[in-house]
């Protein structure tokens, strides 16, 4: 697919604003860079790959809806997506229930090293999934997105319009809610206590 | 950090990571669902964003300035005059300024301060 060096040289906000005007091109692009990183944000928090693409779409759609009232001064397109995928997560998280039966979870993709590596990191992610679930929405959203995306504090506090410091106590809360969520189930997920 | 402390550290690092290795790149399928919403959303406001505001003489926007024809319709012809005046070019005032005083020998120009001094004596 040819691209404009041009456009491809600017920034998200730039693209942003060229698309609001009409430039479809613009719109290409910034699928082409924003789209993994929506997607693999919530793939991570999903665990499903199907659910994780909707709320993709469902992100860049918001975008799209937004870009003509977008102030270039407001934040950066990425910290805007961060917090709307989050958002569209934690809610998928809680509609889904608080136990996620392993039984109803989509079948492993052939990603996996063995058949039994990929069952049991789909078993753990599973887990996790049900895990977060459980937890406050700002502490699941905190803590995903610290430990899964390895986000700096000050950069999690923007996304979520808290405090740093409210942000660090939301993460401690969360990290800490999670380990007592798996500790019950760590022969399940293939932790050998002995090791 | 006691040996629980450690083993739940562990626990949480080891889940986190199975979590940190899910990547997912985008087909092109998701491409092509996420540029059809860009193009419907584009198509949505494209009557809005795109209709030329009409343009308008300079006689309908004075018109307009004035409250419409039917403020212009009760003005007296000295006031629609003197609006007038206020617009025009001096080369239609120059030629007023002969009609009014009634022969071919005086040309006075009737924009500046000087053409009421022009005027004394003659009129």
């Amino acid at each position: 697919m040819s691209s404009d060096p041009v456009l491809d040289s600017q920034s998200d906000e730039t693209l942003l604003a060229a698309y609001a005007r009409g430039e479809r091109d613009a719109a290409r692009i910034l699928s082409r860079r924003l789209l993994p990183r929506v997607l693999g944000q919530a793939h991570r928090m999903l665990g499903d790959r199907a659910e994780a693409e909707d709320v993709a779409q469902e992100a860049m759609l918001r975008l799209w809806r937004i870009a003509p009232d977008w102030e270039a001064d407001r934040a950066k397109v990425t910290t805007w997506l961060y917090r709307v995928v989050a958002n569209l997560c934690t809610d998928r998280l809680r509609k889904s229930g608080r136990a996620v039966a392993l039984e109803a979870a989509p079948e492993p993709e052939d990603t996996g090293p063995t058949v039994a590596a990929g069952l049991q990191d789909r078993a753990r992610h599973m887990a996790l999934r049900a895990a977060l679930a459980d937890l406050p929405d700002r502490q699941a959203k905190a803590v995903t997105l610290r430990h899964l995306e390895e986000l700096p504090n000050p950069e999690v506090a923007r996304i979520m319009g808290e405090s740093v410091r409210t942000v660090e106590s939301l993460v401690a809360r969360g990290k800490k809610g999670l380990i007592a969520r798996l500790r019950g189930r760590k022969a399940e997920l293939g932790y050998d206590d002995d090791g | 950090m006691t040996m629980t402390d450690e083993r739940d550290e562990d626990l949480f690092r080891a889940t986190v990571e199975t979590a940190r290795r899910r990547t997912a790149e985008p087909d092109d399928a998701l491409l092509d669902r996420v540029m059809a919403d860009a193009d419907r959303e584009l198509a949505i406001r494209a009557p809005r964003a795109v209709t030329p505001r009409a343009r308008r003489s300079a006689a309908a926007v004075l018109l307009a300035a004035l409250g419409g024809w039917g403020a212009v319709g009760s003005m007296t012809t000295a006031t629609i005059l003197g609006i007038w005046i206020g617009v025009a070019q001096p080369d239609g005032l120059n030629a007023l300024s002969q009609a009014w005083s009634g022969g071919d020998t005086v040309e006075v120009p009737l924009t500046g301060v000087e053409t009421l001094v022009g005027l004394e004596g003659l009129l």
